[in-house]
């Protein structure tokens, strides 16, 4: 029996040769990320340019200045400040607390919600909604109607156990600040540790019972480690988003020495009355190389988010 | 070491009305290896399951010994499991997966790790004992599925289709090792399978499954040569029984030709009420080169050491198939006209399916 | 292979597991729920009641809603602050979708070199706390006329939401199998063809899980609008907080505006959660 070798026309399968080599310029590639690329780049790094610009001066509108450059200046003045070191002290114990919290929390809640109960959904439902409220209201809605030292709902109840009226934003400014953002931002870390949660092989976890492991140890031993690379990334995502908190304390303390973190110390310095926008822009700066110096640190953790380890 | 059985358990998934597992009554021996081998949605995995406790039971009851297991968990069971993905624990390495049960039961440091190296040697796993199972071969991988469940030294092993994700060669080699190994450590294993070469090759019996209901558990030989239905005649044996519907009025023929018939076969047949039957033959029993039934060849397989000849003749007014075991080589091509006989076991079944009689048959010329 | 959501009952498991478990996620739903309730239960009180020790029981009144919602000149109404914020999140959340697919197809299927490069400049531009690009951002909106515009918000709201949309539909459409690219490919799909007839299919639901996490926060941004639309481009986050009178009791009114103005994103959320969870563990981690 004749068995003939078939000539492969080489690209043929991929269509006109043409197309193949076009495919081959490496630009072709880049195309599709060009227009968010260069959307961002616009937007973001022009007006950070013009905030380093107006950080090596000294504008001030208030009393108005000439704006004129003063290099460094700046920057040297602000290891004195004490007010941005408070501020500075504030934004980390408010992001590392708010984030720590809510991710314990978020995780043994994501734990009750794997398992199946009566009117989980509904359940899961109510759970969420804190996070789809908007900051302003969450603050709002928790300053007078919850922590109000008049009408407070938490006081009632405190009421009832014998305790004094507690005025909570004035006396736990920082505290009441953090409570609102943990109950904000727990139902995300929730959502994401139950997607972690329910990737995890159904096999493996028989496997474990079959093994003799209870249920506390197959989730000591073998969940949590799961869970690991969906903890780092809502660590991630939350310590981004909890750095800027900006609503809550404009709404609930208006600032105050306790209470005021960065965002807030900066707007506070620049349009919100300081009219300083040339130290202000130079606190923003620092802050910028601040995070990236952290986030550098941390992206360790964020190649192996990236380079996609595959779990057997 | 204990036996394992089954009285009638069942299991009927909320919401479907047929049941996954029927009604199953099985019994597997001590230090045996019993096979449960049939088609997709047989019930096979899930009958392992229910023996694992991985599935509750609606009905019927499950013993491991003399031991009512039926509610208990499955960490009380005494078994031990190899999953057909292998489920090892992604963020351990080979030595701690091995290890993991003995932990979980306590067993002090020193013991556990002499005995996960102990199977690592018989398992050839030493080299690997460090690693992480995203770092091993799918080969290695099996293997160490093996080894967790060999290192706890069970009453009962249980297995969902082990070999099923490795290649072709080395399915057979581990076959082999895994038949040697169940003989030497003579533990009661319960082996899940669709594949009926490794259901004949390794299973001390065999268990064959359909849609839920057990149709024959019997040794090898006793499924090959004496098939309780026409299922299992279809499903054992590869090429598959050829099989031929035709009246039951004696004699019977197929293609034209009359069969003679051993005594026990014609009786059986002249009690048998019906008026058609199927008349079963195996390749072994279709001899192409001389006979009296014309036939054409559609294709010929040529193995090396045999050759399987397809051929199509006609039967009844029928154009119809059937497959013959030659000794290779085999002269001949698609399209060539070729006779056919048949000489060897005959199986007649009634139409609906259970088996009336076997015997030795041949082309009366 | 993953599991269906929720563990069942294992042979030999107490059943008292589950109805603790119930118990206890109940007693969290509905302690986290509360303050959302009570906010709903002031909007239909009388001022007065609102403004005492909190009562439970009350004679409801829808009065509050339409004080709210009346139009009155000069002040910013209801029905235009919905209007502007309804076309400011649907216009930068469809923007970000076409921006951000396919930039997460150069980085996820047919990656560019340097792709992990981009992909963390991308998160590093949320570094910059917004409140200091405010300045620079308000000057230039100032040079282009674009101040009290919906626009602005636009496109401020695309970037502020685009890294995320990027890192999401990046991982997500890394969970589609090659195979599938590879045979649309064959068949002489470029990238509009591929994306239409493999990639957006099966990537629904990470597409939709990134698409309401946009409209969550672009819903509820207050700092750039305030900032820069004080007055007609107003959107509802600002809207609200003119609820708030330093004269007069205003907590049943504010209650009832904040109510108006959460309603579209949680029913959004309500509705959508299921996708969100199925499109954060097909592959928000990979």
């Amino acid at each position: 029996m004749q068995v003939d070798t078939v000539r492969q026309e080489p690209g043929a399968a991929l269509g006109t040769a043409a197309r193949h080599d076009e495919l081959r310029r490496p630009w072709r590639r880049r195309l599709p990320l060009l227009p968010a690329l260069v959307f961002t780049v616009l937007l973001t790094q022009i007006p950070f340019l013009m905030n380093i610009w107006y950080s090596l001066t000294d504008w001030t509108i208030v009393p108005p200045s000439s704006r004129r450059y003063i290099g460094l200046d700046n920057y040297g003045d602000l290891p004195n400040d004490q007010f941005f070191r408070d501020a500075a002290w504030v934004t980390v114990v408010m992001t590392v607390s708010a984030v720590l919290a809510s991710l314990v929390l978020g995780t043994l809640l994501a734990v009750l919600l794997d398992r199946k109960f009566f009117g989980r959904g509904v359940a899961r439902t109510l759970l969420i909604t804190p996070f789809l409220i908007m900051p302003v209201v969450a603050g709002l809605i928790w300053k007078n109607q919850m922590f109000s030292g008049l009408y407070g709902v938490v006081n009632w109840v405190t009421a009832r156990v014998g305790m004094d009226s507690i005025e909570f934003v004035s006396r736990y400014p920082l505290g009441s600040i953090v409570v609102v953002l943990v109950w904000q931002w727990t139902p995300f870390m929730m959502l994401i540790m139950l997607a972690g949660l329910q990737s995890q092989p159904a096999e493996v976890l028989e496997a474990a019972k079959v093994d003799g492991a209870s249920g506390f140890g197959t989730f000591r031993q073998l969940t949590l480690p799961h869970l690991r690379p969906y903890m780092e990334l809502g660590t991630l995502l939350g310590t981004i988003y909890l750095i800027q908190v900006f609503d809550h304390v404009a709404v609930m303390t208006g600032g105050g020495p306790d209470s005021t973190n960065i965002p807030y110390f900066v707007y506070q310095r620049s349009i919100g009355g300081g009219w300083e926008f040339g130290k202000a822009s130079a606190y923003s700066i620092v802050v910028v190389v601040a995070s990236i110096i952290v986030a550098t640190i941390a992206l360790r953790v964020l190649s192996r988010l990236l380079r996609g380890e595959e779990i057997a | 070491m204990a036996s394992v059985q089954f009285a009638s358990a069942t299991r009927l998934y909320p919401g479907t009305h047929h049941p996954a597992v029927s009604q199953l009554d099985l019994e597997i021996r001590d230090g045996e290896l019993m096979v449960l081998v049939g088609p997709s949605g047989s019930g096979k995995s899930t009958a392992l399951r229910m023996v694992a406790g991985l599935e509750p039971l609606d009905e019927g009851a499950i013993f491991i010994g003399d031991r009512d297991v039926s509610g208990v968990r499955p960490r009380d069971r005494d078994i031990a499991m190899v999953f057909q993905n292998y489920a090892l624990y992604p963020q351990l390495t080979v030595a701690e997966n091995m290890g993991f049960a003995l932990k979980q039961h306590k067993v002090p440091k020193e013991e556990r790790v002499a005995r996960v190296r102990e199977v690592a040697r018989v398992l050839d796993l030493e080299p690997f004992l460090d690693r992480k199972p995203k770092h091993l071969s799918g080969g290695q991988r099996q293997r160490v599925a093996m080894g967790r469940a060999i290192v706890r030294e069970p009453q009962v092993y249980l297995m969902d289709e082990p070999l099923s994700n490795l290649d072709a060669k080395l399915r057979v080699q581990t076959r082999a090792e895994l038949a040697e190994l169940q003989a030497r450590l003579a533990v009661t294993t319960v082996y899940v399978t669709h594949d009926q070469v490794e259901a004949m090759t390794m299973g001390h019996r065999v268990a064959v499954l359909r849609e839920g209901v057990l149709q024959q558990s019997d040794t090898p030989y006793a499924l090959y040569h004496e098939p309780a239905n026409l299922f299992v005649a279809g499903f054992i044996g590869s090429p598959a029984m050829n099989l031929f519907p035709c009246p039951s009025g004696q004699p019977i023929g197929v293609g034209g030709c009359a069969l003679d018939v051993d005594t026990g076969v014609t009786s059986h047949l002249a009690s048998f009420g019906g008026d058609r039957v199927v008349v079963g033959f195996r390749p072994e029993a279709v001899r192409v080169g001389e006979g009296p039934v014309a036939a054409h060849i559609r294709t010929v397989e040529d193995l090396g050491s045999e050759a399987f000849v397809h051929v199509a003749f006609d039967h009844e007014g029928e154009m119809v198939f059937a497959v013959s075991k030659m000794p290779a080589p085999f002269k001949g091509v698609t399209g060539d006209p070729i006779d056919v006989r048949f000489a060897g076991t005959v199986h007649v079944f009634d139409p609906a399916g259970a088996r009336i009689a076997s015997g030795a048959a041949r082309c009366a010329t | 292979m993953a599991r269906s959501a929720g563990a069942q009952l294992g042979v030999g498991e107490r059943r008292s597991v589950n109805v603790v478990t119930g118990v206890v996620a109940w007693f969290a739903a509905l302690l986290f729920f509360f303050p959302v309730f009570w906010m709903i239960l002031s909007s239909f009180k009388e001022e007065q009641d609102a403004n005492t020790s909190p009562k439970l029981f009350f004679s409801p009144t829808l009065d509050r809603y339409s004080d709210v919602t009346e139009t009155s000149t000069g002040l910013l109404s209801f029905c235009e602050a919905f209007f502007n914020s309804f076309w400011v999140v649907t216009v930068s959340t469809v923007v970000v979708l076409l921006l951000a697919i396919p930039a997460a197809y150069a980085l996820a299927i047919r990656p560019v070199p340097k792709w992990r490069d981009v992909l963390f400049f991308f998160i590093s531009t949320k570094f910059l706390p917004v409140v200091a690009s405010i300045l620079p951002l308000w000057i230039l909106a100032r040079e282009f006329d674009l101040l009290n515009t919906r626009l602005v918000l636009m496109i401020l709201y695309t970037g502020m939401n685009l890294p995320l949309a990027v890192w999401m539909l990046r991982s997500f459409f890394q969970e589609i199998p090659r195979e599938l690219i590879e045979a649309a490919e064959i068949d002489g799909a470029g990238l509009r063809g591929q994306l239409a007839s493999v990639i957006l299919p099966i990537a629904v639901p990470g597409i939709a899980a990134t698409a309401l996490l946009c409209v969550i926060f672009a819903w509820n941004e207050y700092f750039y609008a305030v900032q820069l639309n004080p007055a007609d481009g107003s959107t509802i986050p600002i809207w609200v907080t003119t609820n708030i009178s330093t004269r007069g009791n205003f907590l049943a009114k504010l209650s009832a505006a904040s109510v108006l103005a959460s309603v579209p994103v949680v029913l959004a959320g309500w509705l959508a959660q299921k996708r969100m969870i199925r499109g954060l563990s097909m592959g928000a981690i990979k």
